[in-house]
C-alpha cells in the first residue's frame, strides 16, 4: 500500500508516541503490574504464597472447574442460540422476526446482574412461575441458574457476530448452490454456515472470556456455586485477602488471554476484505419442519427474555414481590431521594466516558493506522489489552495501584472515569479503524496537496466525515459504561456512588424490589442511549443510499 | 463571527471557574461516610438539617468497610464509619484505621457499649433473632422454631437461611455468641448440626430476613427481626427472640483515622449520641437505643430478653480464629 503523501512527522511522530506510551502504561501498564505483584509479593515478601494457596486445598480445581464448565457450556449454548436466531432472522421470512432480533439484543441493556433478579423473582425458591403457579421447588441457586443466565446474556453477543457473519457471503454462492441442486437446508450447511463458522467460533470465545470474568450472576443466583471471579470478589471484599485475590486474578487472565489470541487469530483469518453485492435482495428460505422447530426454540427464548423484562418491571412495582401482589411506588420514592446521587454520577461519568473512548479511540486510530508512529503496534496491542482484561482484575489493579505514592487517586471521579475510558479505549479503537479502513483517502491527500498539516487534516477532514460512527461509538460506550460493574466496585466512594453498584448492593442484601426500581432507572438511561444508536444508525444507512 | 467564537469559550470557562468554586466552598460543609446501618437517608437528611452539613454516604457490609478501610490506608475514601458489628471496629482500632474521640455526649452510653479509649461508641443494639414466615413453614408442615435448640432439628433443612462470617457482623454474632453460650467443646458440634440447615450463606446479614419475608426461606437468621416485621403489618411473618438465649451487640460509631474533615465528624458522632439525635437514629431504625431515650413502641425491652452476656471484647480479638476455624469446620461455604 502506497504512503500518503503526508507532510513528514519524523520528530512529532515519536513526541506523540511516547505521550501516548506513557498515558497507555499508566493506565493499563502499571494497575496490571500491580495486581501481578500483589499476588507474588503478599505482605511485602516476594514468594509464591498465595499461589500456594490456591493449590493446597481442592479449592482451585473446584474453582477452575467451575469457571470452565459454566463459561464453555454456556457460550456453547449462546453460540447456537445467537446462530439460530440470526439465521431465523436474517435468513428466512418466518414471522415475528423483528420481535426475535430486538429480544435477542435486550441484553445490551439489561445486564446479567438486573436479569438475575427477575429470574429469582419468577423462578426462586418462592418463584411466581416455579414455586406458586408450578407449586415445584427447584433448588435455584445453584450452577445451573448461573449457566442459564450467562447463556441467556451472551445470546446478544453470538447473535450480533453470526448476523454480521451471515451479511458478509455473497448471496451469489447460495443462489449458484440452489441452482445447481441443493436443497435449502444442504445449502446453509454447507454453504452459509461453513463460511460463517470462523465468525461464530470468535463469538463463542468472546463469549468464553466474558462469562469467565463474570462475578455477579454466580454471587447473586450462584448459592454455593463460586467460579474465579466470584471467589476473587469474596477473598477481596469479604476476606480482605488481596494476595489470594489477587492470584485468582492472575489464573482468570491467563484463561482470558488464552481465548483472547485465538479470537484474534480468527477474527483477523475472516475474510475482512470480502465485499458482497449488497443491492442483491437476501434469498428467503424455507426450511422445512427442522426450521419450524427452530424457529419455535426462537421463540420461546423470546418469550423468556420477554418475561425476565416484565419481571423486573413488576417486582419494581410490586411491594415485597412474594408477600402478596400489592402495587407500590415506594421504592420509586427512594430512587429520587436514596438514587439521585447514583443516577446523577451515572449519566455524567458515563456521557464523559462516551465522549473520551469515541474521541479517543478515534485519535488513537488515526495514529496508529494512518500516521504510523513509531511503535504503533506495540500501541495497539497495549490499548486492546483491556477487552481481554476481566472486569475485576482492572478493578482490583486501580484500587490497588491508585491509592498509593506515587499518585493517589482513590475517591475521586477521576479514577472512575478513567477506569471505565480505559475498558470501553478498545472499542473506540477498533470502530475508529474500521471506519479509517473504509475511508477513501483521495480527500485527506488533497487536503495535503493544499499545504494543510496532519491536524488540521483530522479536524477537518476525517473528523466531520467519521462523526456518524463516533457517535454510535460514543454512544454504545455510554450505554455499556451505565451497567458497568465488576471494574468500578471496588474503587467507587460516597461521592462516586452510582446506579450499577446501588442495583448488586440492594440485590445481595435481599432488597429485590428495589434493585428493581434502580435496574429501571438504569433500564431507561441505557435504552434512551441505545434507540439514539438505532437512529443515528438509520440516518447514517440512509446518507449511504442517497450516495 | 470569530469574536463571537471566543466569547463563547470565554463565557463557558468562566461558568466552568464558578463551578469549581463553588463546589470549592461547599467542600468545607460536608461529611461522607461508610454505612451499615438501617435508615441512612433519613438520618443524612436530618442531620443535615440540623448542621447543615451534607453527608454523602456509601451502605456495605462491615467486612466490606474494614476491607476498604485497609486498603485505602493511604487515602481514606470516608470520614465516618456508621453501623455495623462491634467485632469490626475493635479489629479496626488494632490495626489503627479509626481515630480516637470521646465525644461530650458519649457520657450517655453505658461502659459496656463503648471502648475504653473512645475509639468507638455504641449508638444502639443489634437483637439477634429469627424471622419465620408462617405460611411456608405451614406450607412445609413445620412448627415455629422458639428456641436455637429448635433450628437445630433435621426437620428444617434447607429451611434456614444466615449470612456469611466473612461479610457480615449478625453471622459472627451468631457464631461467637453461641460459642459463648455452649462454651467451644459444645459450641461447635452444636453449630455444625445448626448449619446443616442452612444450604449457603449470603454475603449481607440483612438478606435472610428478607428471604424468609419474601417467602423463599422459612426462617431466617436475621439482626432486629421486628423491624422488618413492622414494616409489613400484612405479611405473614412471626418474629421470634430464642428463649434459650438471645444474642446482642452495640452498633458503634467510629472517626476513621486521616478524615478528610475532622470537624464535621466528631459533631456527628456527638449528634448520634445526643437526645435529638438517638431519636431521629431510632425513627431511621428502631432499634433498642444504647442512651436513656424511650424506644419506640414494637422495639424488644431489654429486660423482656433472656440476654446472653456477650463478652464483646474477647470474641472481637478472637475473630481471626473463630472465622478460620468455622472456614475448616464448613469448607462448602468458601
Amino acid at each position: 500500500m502506497p504512503e500518503p503523501s503526508a507532510p513528514p512527522l519524523r520528530n512529532r511522530g515519536y513526541l506523540i508516541s511516547c505521550a501516548a506510551f506513557a498515558v497507555l502504561i499508566l493506565l493499563v501498564g502499571y494497575p496490571a503490574l500491580t495486581v501481578l505483584l500483589e499476588s507474588v509479593r503478599p505482605g511485602g515478601e516476594w514468594g509464591l504464597s498465595a499461589y500456594a494457596r490456591l493449590w493446597a486445598g481442592p479449592r482451585l480445581g473446584t474453582v477452575v472447574g467451575s469457571s470452565l464448565g459454566v463459561a464453555l457450556a454456556g457460550s456453547l449454548f449462546a453460540s447456537l442460540m445467537g446462530g439460530a436466531l440470526a439465521v431465523v432472522v436474517a435468513k428466512t421470512a418466518a414471522p415475528l422476526r423483528k420481535l426475535m432480533a430486538a429480544t435477542a439484543l435486550l441484553p445490551i441493556i439489561l445486564p446479567g446482574f438486573v436479569t438475575s433478579i427477575a429470574y429469582i423473582f419468577l423462578f426462586g425458591r418462592n418463584g411466581l412461575i416455579t414455586y406458586r403457579w408450578l407449586h415445584i421447588s427447584w433448588d435455584v441457586y445453584s450452577w445451573k441458574s448461573v449457566l442459564v443466565l450467562q447463556s441467556v446474556d451472551q445470546t446478544t453477543t453470538a447473535f450480533l457476530l453470526s448476523l454480521a457473519a451471515l451479511r458478509t457471503i455473497d448471496p451469489a454462492l447460495e443462489e449458484a448452490a440452489g441452482s445447481l441442486g441443493a436443497g435449502p437446508w444442504r445449502v446453509l450447511r454447507t454453504i452459509t454456515l461453513a463460511l460463517a463458522s470462523p465468525l461464530g467460533v470468535a463469538g463463542f470465545l468472546l463469549n468464553f472470556m466474558h462469562s469467565m470474568s463474570d462475578f455477579g450472576t454466580p454471587l447473586v443466583v450462584g448459592g454455593p456455586f463460586d467460579t474465579l471471579a466470584s471467589a476473587s470478589y469474596t477473598q477481596l471484599i469479604g476476606r480482605y485477602d488481596p494476595a489470594t485475590a489477587s492470584a485468582l486474578n492472575v489464573v482468570l487472565l491467563a484463561f482470558c488471554l488464552l481465548a483472547y489470541s485465538g479470537y484474534g487469530v480468527l477474527e483477523s483469518r475472516f475474510g475482512r476484505d470480502r465485499v458482497m453485492d449488497q443491492s442483491r435482495p437476501v434469498a428467503r428460505l424455507d426450511l422445512g419442519w427442522p426450521g419450524r422447530a427452530v424457529w419455535l426454540g426462537c421463540l420461546l427464548f423470546s418469550l423468556f427474555m420477554l418475561a425476565l423484562l416484565g419481571a423486573v418491571l413488576l417486582a419494581a412495582f410490586t411491594r415485597n414481590a412474594g408477600a402478596g401482589v400489592a402495587p407500590t411506588l415506594m421504592y420509586f420514592e427512594a430512587v429520587f431521594t436514596r438514587g439521585f446521587a447514583s443516577a446523577r454520577n451515572t449519566l455524567v461519568f458515563s456521557l464523559a466516558v462516551g465522549a473520551v473512548s469515541a474521541l479517543g479511540g478515534q485519535i488513537l486510530a488515526y495514529l496508529i493506522k494512518r500516521v504510523r508512529i513509531p511503535g504503533a503496534r506495540a500501541l495497539d496491542v497495549l490499548a486492546t489489552l483491556p477487552f481481554a482484561v476481566p472486569g475485576t482484575f482492572i478493578g482490583v489493579g486501580y484500587a490497588l495501584a491508585f491509592n498509593r505514592p506515587p499518585l493517589i487517586l482513590t475517591g475521586t471521579w477521576a479514577i472512575v472515569v478513567l477506569n471505565l475510558v480505559v475498558r470501553k479505549l478498545p472499542m473506540g479503537l477498533r470502530a475508529g479503524a474500521s471506519v479509517l479502513a473504509r475511508q477513501d483517502r483521495a480527500q485527506e491527500e488533497a487536503s495535503f496537496c493544499l499545504g494543510a498539516s496532519r491536524l488540521r487534516t483530522f479536524l477537518k477532514v476525517i473528523l466531520p466525515s467519521v462523526r456518524t460512527a463516533m457517535l454510535a461509538g460514543g454512544l454504545y460506550a455510554f450505554v455499556t459504561s451505565v451497567q458497568a460493574l465488576g471494574s468500578i466496585i471496588f474503587i467507587i466512594t460516597p461521592g462516586t456512588r452510582l446506579l450499577s453498584v446501588d442495583v448488586f448492593e440492594a440485590v445481595v442484601r435481599g432488597e429485590v424490589g428495589q434493585a428493581a426500581a434502580f435496574s429501571t432507572l438504569m433500564l431507561a438511561m441505557a435504552g434512551a442511549g441505545a434507540a439514539l444508536i438505532m437512529l443515528a444508525a438509520t440516518r447514517n444507512g440512509k446518507r449511504h443510499d442517497i450516495r | 463571527m470569530r469574536t463571537l467564537k471566543y466569547a463563547g469559550w470565554f463565557t463557558a470557562l468562566a461558568v466552568a471557574v464558578c463551578l469549581v468554586a463553588g463546589t470549592a466552598r461547599a467542600e468545607e460543609k460536608k461529611l461522607t461516610m461508610y454505612v451499615a446501618y438501617g435508615g441512612p437517608e433519613v438520618i443524612a437528611q436530618q442531620f443535615e438539617a440540623a448542621t447543615g452539613i451534607k453527608v454523602e454516604f456509601l451502605t456495605m457490609s462491615s467486612g466490606e468497610v474494614l476491607t476498604r478501610l485497609r486498603a485505602e490506608k493511604a487515602n481514606p475514601g470516608a470520614d465516618v464509619w456508621f453501623g455495623g458489628g462491634s467485632d469490626a471496629f475493635i479489629q479496626a482500632k488494632k490495626e489503627g484505621l479509626t481515630a480516637p474521640f470521646k465525644a461530650p455526649n458519649a457520657s450517655r452510653v453505658d461502659k459496656a457499649f463503648k471502648d475504653p479509649d473512645g475509639y468507638w461508641t455504641g449508638v444502639s443494639l443489634v437483637v439477634v433473632g429469627f424471622l419465620a414466615n408462617t405460611d411456608r413453614l405451614t406450607g412445609k408442615g413445620l412448627a415455629l422454631p422458639m428456641t436455637w435448640a429448635a433450628l437445630t432439628s433435621p426437620d428444617y433443612r434447607d429451611e434456614v437461611s444466615a449470612s456469611n462470617l466473612n461479610t457480615s457482623g449478625t453471622a459472627y454474632t451468631t457464631v461467637s455468641g453461641v460459642l459463648q453460650m455452649k462454651g467451644e467443646k459444645a459450641g461447635w458440634p452444636f453449630l455444625e448440626k445448626l448449619y446443616a440447615n442452612i444450604p449457603f450463606l449470603t454475603k449481607s446479614g440483612s438478606a435472610p430476613g428478607k428471604m424468609a419475608l419474601s417467602g423463599e426461606f422459612s426462617v431466617g437468621i436475621a439482626p432486629d427481626p421486628h423491624i422488618l416485621a413492622g414494616k409489613n403489618p400484612n405479611a405473614p411473618l412471626a418474629v421470634i427472640y430464642p428463649s434459650d438465649g438471645v444474642l446482642a451487640w452495640p452498633s458503634p460509631v467510629s472517626i476513621i483515622a486521616g478524615a478528610k474533615h475532622p470537624e464535621n465528624a466528631k459533631k456527628f458522632v456527638d449528634w448520634c449520641l445526643s437526645p435529638a439525635g438517638q431519636k431521629v437514629l431510632m425513627q431511621a431504625s428502631p432499634r433498642v437505643p444504647t442512651t436513656d431515650v424511650e424506644p419506640l413502641p414494637g422495639v424488644p425491652k431489654l429486660s423482656d430478653l433472656n440476654l446472653v452476656a456477650y463478652d464483646i471484647l474477647r470474641w472481637g480479638n478472637e475473630r481471626e480464629r473463630v472465622v478460620a476455624e468455622f472456614n475448616k469446620l464448613f469448607p462448602k461455604y468458601q
